[in-house]
């Protein structure tokens, strides 16, 4: 086909396109007929002998037949074989030529042939469709007038063998293959439809071909007109033969012979499908069970009610039809019959007799009759809404309830109410803004006015703008007036929004307590002083200049009118003067004619009307006083404005007052309280005055608030008349209704979702009373004092509802149409409403809009059409730009309501992502205002300057440069460790989400049974295990830290001053003479823990047993309680023993005589740290510690011990020393941090690695509480194996110069030099858990490390110093996992603590070690696989391989591990200067710290001592506080034998000044609270190599005895 | 200046072929919107559910949102993966919950489950979703941009 040359023709040419289709459709049906004659045609040539067989097998009658017709009826037949499946197709020649090659084939076989012919041509028309089309197209041209001539042939000759075969019916009974013929063929029925379609199909081909005559082809015309002839010639031939036309409805039908079946044989057929059960009794045998005996049980003795009756005949087919089904016996008795229940008939009715045949029925049982009532709602049932399907819905939505005013609210209440009313009032005030909107458009009138003024004021004003004028003088005025009286109902709002506040501050502060949460603040608005002055006078002038005009413009008009008036009463005196005159004149003539006369009377009589009364002479105006009115404005101004310069007050309600609790009330409010928690409320919903439901019962709120947020849905079917509320208060048992409350129906549009919750006010008129503080309603109260100004109040509330249509499942509103809406549609507001004016649609119209806008003349300036200025204007400015190019996100700009500077400098929204990202200053911080301008700038300073800062370290703070230096890199590797773990840390397994309860099994459910029947035994508590909780929900409070303190050894005792005078201590002369056991000491414990203090009682002697558990509280910084903030709590817990020393002082009163004064002191003996990560990596701390004492105590002394040692000198000194057993842990307990689990690259081998993986794996699979280390973690983040930390390295130079002669003794000095570097744990330090070691020389350094980087140099130095030494791995009080150094020095085991620098021998009982894991050195590891840990009872003879398993053996020998550990230590020169300089400054500080924490008592500084002491530190620096001196104490006691001395020299690690100031506090000598008290301070900083300090602070009080 | 808190949860999923499914899941906003606070974009654990059909999650979301404009509100976007026995991912399904998860309520917390389609390479399958959506402050003018975006 050609495609369509233009649009217009699209139409046209489909049209063609379709009628040429159906004609090729009509030709190729008409050419296929044409083929297959064709092709028969031939046959007739080719295969004369066929033809003439197939005739034979036609009919005998037809073998006379000459030739023609013989083929005709032979091609007739074909085609009627053919046509039976379908009318309108045929066979193609195709499957002809098989039919007859088969025909051929099977001559022999007669006449069952045709009926395989019949059943082939079914499955071979489907290959013929494909065929005809390519056959028929070539042969149609050729053959045209031949199939069009043949076309028509074949009808007649059906028509012929049709007669023919009746014929023979009618002779006799035809052949079987001819009764076949007669039933099967379908004689062609095509005739009549040929002619209709192809008469038509004529008519339709001229128009085409007229149409199509430029379109087609010469060829297609040609065609074209072949089609024609072909088709007119059937046409002509068969429009000659009408009797073929009359007689072809016959044709369609086919008619047969009834088939007859008899009677006999229908009965027969149908018993064989039908069952008819005989109704023969069924013998009962059949009906039970086989070899059963039937079983009446009447006979039993047994009552069988009567059956119901049923006809034999009935119940026997019944049986019979039973008994045929399967299971059928199950539906009889034991007795054989059908089980039946007895019959239900009642033997007597129930009815009441009525006996009304004689007399009168009984009235109450007389029928009434009653006509029929429509129901009120009947004719309102919605349409469509009697199927259940079309229903529709109402959504009722009742939120909740606020009373106004209820009977219970108490005094406070009603106040309360009132100013949330008005508070409300305000806020919508302050929304609609109607005073500032006034005030703008006042000022633009007036604008507008003198711009006006201004531009005439040359001309002569025109009759047109004085109108105007006058009429923007009249806006003016009138704007004016609504702006004062606006701003006037402002300011009185305000005033009573005060005064309400002040009278419920008055009457809290009366009836002491609170009731409501109220709380009122004023925010004060400063305003610029001065420009808020000169707008106040500009206005007032403004005003007084315009009331001058209005008054003077009134005065003209008045004096206009007075003129006027004047004028006219003039006229009327000259009138009647001259009436007067007239009258006279007439009463003299009046006789003369009488009939005039009257007529003039009347006359007279009208006019003298008015002249009856002379208008009273007009008053002149008075002449306004236009000073007065300056002074009325000031005076109006000052009443309803602010005055100028004064702040702008805006009030704020909120609800955070506390409520004071029911406890603390008088009786009378308590009852109330009690009556309004017993009143409970429900709404019912009543729809078409019907109940349809009802909420929940929701009992009254002390803020007389009810939520019931319940939503009901409605289905209905009548149309909605009335939707009411009606609210119940409920009181026990008994409801009343308080109101009911009628809510509008909503309009269909209305759909539930989109509307907001409305508020409906209801109130109630009843009277209620109460005895108590509630007031009651419709009760008069007053609030005065004087009980003037009283009122009632009536119980009134707002209920909060909404009443919506409901949507259905596909979001198609459940509402009925709008025409059955009894309501009708709203009219219209106006012309002005936009919606009317331009129709819905047109609201998208910005033309229109606009349009609309500029005629109803919008005024830009109210508020109401702003959201449409801003529409217009966006929309215009939009259409004058129009951008070139896209923008995915149009009217971006227009609609931004801030801008983004506005939006970066919010500090809110700052203070929410800092937040966020976890900032150190920011994390964690708790709550962010929720306004603006509640956020502070000091918020941000400290941040601020951090970010300035920067890289800039601030020296002052660390006290020392180098320290500094170190804190600063100790920060960059602690932020490069942070991020290295960032990762590792968000990997969570299972356990850390899902924690599941262990499901007991069997097993673990027999022993708790088995315990249940156990004997209780309180006196054996057993320890349970505790829960652990995960740190994220916990607060602050929440957890406790547990010390128990248990009890202590050797305390030292105090010292009898035997050379002071007697009649310096009462009670210290008492205990010399008299018991000097009894008063050695008092000691008691104080622990203190993040400032909080707690102290035990006081116990006596140097071996107190106290026994006492402290609790307390621990918060953690910043709330933060997440498992990385408290690893990194570095607050210690300082347990101090003090002496509680008495002092009693006589007082000699001259008046009153003796009296006793007590003064109780307490001295610091000694103390405990234990840093709080110790204790939250352990979670329990359980045993016994030595306590720091300090070197010199004075006024005390040693208790010797009592027991000799073995003879060893340095064991014997080591036991000696005051100890103390605790048991610290935190309550709840909770869960330490993980260790990282993550894979660090390594330069290890990779066999070496696999290899102790084995190891450790198998030491903690085989002793799970042994600490195995073979690989560890260095400063860079690698694994490296543990051996390569151990190397020789040589002390500093300066120490082993002390002892030249023997370097053993150095020893000590080498273990102090090692404790003094200050010790730090690396998850405080890198506030994640890992274990970092670093090498000694990084260690040097950093000055700060773990107890493994202590062990680790400790065990190098005493390798270089020729000792046999090994690191232990093992667990430590209070440490937990650490190392420790062994030593074997002749023979002997030593046991070195590297953090303390103390040494303890294998068999020492207060070895804070607890248990050997592993022993390190630079060749080996081995692991303890002995039967026990203790160090007491563990053989350290690594040689023993059935003692210690080494890591490396014959099997896998030491690969040659080179030490990762530098060659040699450098060391940095002592700077003395340094360290003087220091001394100098720790001194000062800790001065005025002393001084600070003494705010009330003088503090005074004894110089004398303090120089003494000084001279004394550093010599016990160099005996390393040793042994006391006792001659030091004697010095002090000769040189200040006056002062009563307490005092001791502390020694510290020297890291900061945080921690030595806290040593300081924690000592207590400031709270010493004598009046004459001295203080002594006396700093000494001992410098070692490296910059490693030894700090001494000698501390002593001194009272004047 | 506005602000929009987005809480809720992904629940589950339920109707895919396989059931070891887990999650990824995104927040698209428009240039106006700046997240305060919280996570825009993560993946669930793998849910392989031994009884019943849908794999539940239960994925919290809680975002915090500053908007200076109303373009661009916030919409989710879902991709449902499954993980076979080797550990392989294959993206069984995604789609986008839009606009309609921020229902402009004037300010009333409201909590709704939505159930999304999601559309498959393969099979159409479902994943339910759910999130409540608290419009927590929005001042004056934002009500008025909000009025004017429905009544047109």
């Amino acid at each position: 086909m050609e495609a369509p040359e233009d649009g217009e023709e699209d139409e046209r040419e489909a049209l063609k396109r379709h009628l040429r289709a159906e004609r090729q459709k009509r030709k190729k049906r008409l050419l296929e007929q044409s083929s297959i004659q064709k092709s028969r045609d031939a046959d007739d040539v080719k295969d004369v002998t066929s033809i003439q067989q197939y005739s034979a097998d036609e009919g005998p009658s037809e073998k006379a037949d000459d030739s023609v017709v013989l083929s005709k009826s032979r091609t007739g037949s074909q085609k009627g074989l053919t046509s039976r499946t379908q009318h309108t197709h045929h066979l193609d020649d195709f499957v002809k030529r098989r039919l007859e090659e088969k025909l051929k084939a099977a001559r022999s076989k007669g006449e069952s042939l045709q009926d395989k012919e019949a059943s082939l041509e079914f499955p071979s028309r489907l290959h013929s469709l494909r065929d005809r089309d390519t056959v028929t197209r070539f042969d149609r041209e050729a053959d045209a007038d031949r199939a069009g001539r043949r076309d028509s042939p074949p009808p007649l000759s059906t028509r012929v063998r049709f007669r023919e075969a009746a014929r023979q019916v009618g002779k006799g009974l035809p052949t079987a293959e001819e009764a076949f013929n007669f039933f099967t063929l379908n004689f062609d029925p095509d005739p009549p439809d040929v002619i209709e379609t192809s008469s038509r199909r004529r008519q339709k081909q001229r128009k085409t071909t007229d149409e199509d005559e430029e379109h087609e082809d010469v060829d297609e015309d040609i065609q074209e007109e072949n089609e024609t002839q072909s088709e007119e010639a059937p046409l002509v031939q068969t429009q000659e033969d009408l009797f073929v036309i009359d007689q072809s409805p016959q044709d369609f039908l086919e008619i047969r012979k009834a088939e007859y079946v008899g009677y006999q044989k229908l009965l027969q057929l149908q018993s064989e499908l039908l069952f008819t059960p005989s109704f023969r009794t069924v013998p009962t045998s059949i009906k039970l069970p086989e070899n059963m005996k039937p079983r009446y049980l009447e006979d039993e003795g047994l009552y069988v009610g009567e059956r119901p009756p049923v006809s034999l005949t009935n119940e026997n087919i019944l049986e019979n039809r039973i008994l045929k089904m399967e299971e059928g016996k199950k539906w009889f008795g034991d007795d054989g019959r059908i089980i039946a229940l007895p019959n239900p008939i009642k033997e007597s009715s129930t009815r009441p007799p009525l006996f009304h045949m004689e007399e009168a029925l009984d009235p109450a049982l007389q029928t009434v009759y009653r006509k029929a009532v429509k129901s009120k709602y009947a004719n309102l049932y919605i349409a469509g809404a009697a199927d259940p399907e079309g229903d529709y819905q109402l959504d009722v939505d009742v939120s909740g309830l606020i009373f106004s005013h209820h009977p219970l609210f108490s005094r406070e209440h009603i106040l309360g109410a009132r100013l949330a009313q008005m508070y409300d009032q305000y806020l919508t005030r302050q929304r609609n803004n109607l005073t500032g909107h006034l005030t703008d458009k006042l000022n633009g009138l007036r604008n507008a006015l003198r711009n006006m003024l201004e531009s005439h004021s040359g001309l002569n004003p025109t009759q047109a703008l004085q109108q105007r004028i006058s009429e923007y003088n009249l806006e003016v005025r009138n704007t004016r007036h609504l702006r004062d009286s606006e701003q006037e109902k402002d300011r009185t709002l305000l005033k009573n929004i005060v005064k309400v506040w002040k009278e419920i501050k008055a009457l809290r502060e009366f009836q002491k307590f609170t009731n409501t949460p109220y709380k009122l603040y004023l925010r004060r608005e400063n305003v610029d002083r001065v420009s808020d002055e000169q707008d106040y006078e500009d206005e007032i002038l403004a005003e007084v200049v315009e009331l001058e005009a209005e008054t003077e413009e009134e005065y003209q008009n008045k004096l206009a009118e007075y003129k006027k008036r004047l004028e006219e009463w003039k006229l009327c005196r000259k009138k009647q003067k001259a009436k007067k005159k007239k009258q006279k004149k007439k009463k003299k003539g009046q006789a003369q004619d009488d009939t005039e006369g009257e007529d003039e009377e009347q006359d007279v009589s009208e006019s003298e009307g008015p002249t009856d009364e002379p208008p009273p002479k007009p008053e002149p105006p008075e002449r306004p006083d236009l000073g007065s009115i300056e002074q009325w404005v000031r005076e109006k101004a000052l009443r309803i404005r602010r005055k100028p310069g004064e702040a702008i007050l805006i009030p704020e309600l909120s609800a955070s007052a506390n409520i004071t609790a029911s406890e603390l009330c008088p009786r009378a409010e308590k009852a109330r309280r009690e009556d309004v928690a017993r009143r409970s409320l429900f709404t019912k919903i009543l729809y078409n005055d019907k109940e349809v439901s009802r909420t929940d019962s929701r009992s009254l709120n002390t803020d007389f608030r009810v939520h019931f947020g319940q939503i009901f849905n409605l289905k209905i079917v009548n149309c909605p008349q009335s939707i009411s509320l009606q609210v119940f208060e409920e009181i026990g048992s008994s409801c009343s209704l308080l109101a009911q409350v009628f809510l509008p129906v909503p309009e269909p549009s209305v759909v539930t979702g989109s509307v907001p919750l409305e508020e409906f006010e209801f109130s109630s008129n009843q009277r209620v009373m109460f005895d108590h503080e509630g007031v009651g309603s419709d009760v008069p109260l007053s609030f005065e004092a004087d009980g003037s100004n009283k009122q009632s109040l009536l119980t009134s509330g707002k209920v909060s509802c909404c009443v919506s249509w409901g949507i259905g499942d596909d979001d198609v509103p459940l509402a009925p149409p709008i025409s059955q809406q009894p309501g009708g549609v709203h009219s219209g507001k106006g012309h002005l409403d936009a919606v009317s004016y331009i129709g819905a649609s047109g609201l998208y119209d910005m033309k229109k809009i606009g349009e609309w806008a500029k005629q109803s003349r919008l005024d830009p300036n109210d508020p109401k059409n702003a959201s449409i200025m801003q529409l217009l204007k966006v929309a215009s400015s939009g259409e004058v730009t129009a951008p070139e190019y896209f923008r995915l996100e149009h009217l971006q700009e227009e609609f931004n309501f801030v801008t983004d500077e506005e939006l970066e400098k919010s500090g809110r929204f700052r203070l929410l992502k800092l937040r966020n990202q976890e900032v150190a200053e920011f994390r964690n911080y708790k709550f962010i205002p929720a306004l603006e301008r509640e956020v502070t700038d000091t918020v941000f300073q400290e941040y601020e300057k951090r970010l300035k800062e920067g890289e800039v370290i601030d020296t002052k703070e660390h006290l020392d440069s180098h320290r500094a230096l170190v804190a600063k890199y100790l920060q960059k590797i602690r932020e490069s460790v942070i991020n290295r773990f960032l990762l590792a840390k968000h990997h969570y397994l299972l356990s850390d989400l899902v924690t599941e309860e262990e499901i007991p099994t069997i097993g673990i459910l027999g022993i708790n049974l088995f315990k249940l029947a156990e004997p209780k035994r309180p006196l054996k508590p057993q320890r349970k295990e505790r829960k652990k909780v995960t740190a994220q929900n916990l607060s602050d409070g929440d957890i406790k830290l547990l010390v128990n303190i248990i009890r202590a050894y050797d305390i030292p005792v105090r010292r009898l001053q035997s050379n002071k005078p007697g009649q310096s201590s009462h009670s210290a002369l008492q205990g010399s003479i008299g018991l000097p056991d009894q008063i050695q000491v008092r000691p008691f414990v104080e622990v203190s823990f993040q400032r909080t203090v707690l102290q035990t009682a006081t116990a006596d002697g140097p071996n107190p047993c106290w026994n006492e558990e402290l609790q307390l509280p621990f918060s953690a910084p910043n709330g933060d309680y997440s498992t990385a903030s408290l690893q990194s709590v570095k607050d210690e817990v300082f347990i101090n023993i003090f002496d509680e020393v008495v002092h009693e002082t006589v007082m000699n009163d001259k008046n009153r005589g003796k009296s006793i004064q007590t003064h109780i002191e307490k001295r610091w003996l000694g103390s405990v740290k234990i840093p709080f990560s110790t204790i939250y990596s352990q979670s329990k701390i359980d045993g016994t510690f030595k306590v720091n004492t300090p070197a010199v105590l004075l006024g005390y002394s040693k208790e010797k011990s009592h027991f000799t040692n073995s003879g060893f000198d340095i064991l014997r000194s080591l036991s000696e020393g005051t100890f103390i057993t605790l048991f610290i842990t935190v309550d709840p307990q909770l869960v330490p941090g993980e260790s990282v689990r993550e894979k660090f690259d390594t330069q290890e081998d990779e066999r070496l690695l696999q290899a102790s993986e084995r190891f450790e794996r198998d030491a903690a699979q085989r002793y799970p509480d042994r600490p195995c280390i073979t690989t560890v973690i260095d400063l860079s983040g690698k694994t490296v194996f543990i051996t390569r930390y151990i190397r020789p390295l040589s002390p500093p130079k300066e120490l082993l110069d002390e002892f030249p002669n023997n370097p053993l003794e150095a020893t000590p000095l080498v273990a102090r030099f090692v404790s003094l570097i200050p010790s730090l744990p690396d998850q405080v330090s890198f506030s994640a858990t890992c274990d970092l070691w670093s090498t000694c020389d990084q260690f040097l350094t950093l000055l700060a490390g773990d107890e493994e980087e202590h062990a680790v140099l400790l065990c190098n130095y005493f390798l270089s110093l020729g000792k046999k030494a090994w690191l232990i791995i093992g667990t430590a009080i209070p440490e937990g996992p650490t190392a420790y150094v062994l030593t074997l020095e002749q023979n002997l085991y030593l046991i070195w603590n590297p953090c303390s620098g103390q040494f303890y021998g294998q068999y020492d009982t207060f070895c804070p070690l607890q248990a050997v894991g592993c022993l390190v050195n630079a060749d080996n590891v081995w692991f303890n696989i002995q039967q026990y840990t203790s160090p007491m009872r563990v053989s350290f003879d690594i040689t023993k391989a059935n003692l210690w398993k080494p890591f490396f053996s014959r099997t896998f020998s030491h690969p040659g591990l080179s030490s990762i550990q530098p060659e040699e230590l450098v060391y940095r020169r002592t700077d003395r200067a340094a360290a003087a300089e220091l001394q100098d400054r720790i001194e000062r500080i800790l001065k005025e710290k002393i001084m600070e924490w003494r705010p009330r008592q003088p503090t005074r500084w004894n110089r004398y001592c303090t120089t003494t002491l000084k001279q004394f530190l550093p010599k016990l620096e160099l005996i390393r506080g040793q042994d006391v001196a006792e001659g030091h104490r004697h010095e002090l006691q000769s040189l200040l034998g006056d002062y009563r001395i307490s005092g001791f020299p502390l020694n510290l690690v020297f890291s900061e000044i945080r921690p030595i100031i806290e040593a300081v506090y924690s000592t207590g000598i400031h709270s010493v609270q004598a009046s004459n008290v001295e203080f002594a301070l006396a700093v000494y900083v001992h410098p070692y190599p490296n910059n490693v300090m030894s700090v001494w602070i000698y501390l002593a009080s001194l009272v004047l005895t | 200046m506005a602000e929009l808190h987005i809480i809720g949860q992904i629940i589950g999923a339920s109707g895919f072929p396989e059931k070891t499914l887990f999650c990824k899941w995104g927040i698209h906003t428009g240039e106006a919107w700046r997240l305060l606070s919280g996570l825009k974009e993560g993946q669930t654990q793998v849910d392989s559910p031994q009884i019943g059909d849908i794999a539940y999650w239960s994925h919290p979301i809680d975002l915090h949102y500053a908007t200076k404009g109303l373009q661009g509100w916030p919409k989710i976007h879902l991709e449902v993966w499954h993980q076979d026995s080797f550990g392989r991912c294959q993206l069984y399904g995604y789609g986008f919950l839009g606009d309609d998860f921020d229902e402009k309520e004037g300010g009333r917390e409201t909590e709704k489950q939505s159930e999304i389609l999601l559309t498959a390479a393969r099979h159409l399958n479902s994943a339910q979703f759910t999130c409540s959506c608290v419009i927590q402050r929005i001042m004056r003018h934002v009500y008025r941009a909000v009025n004017i975006h429905t009544s047109i």
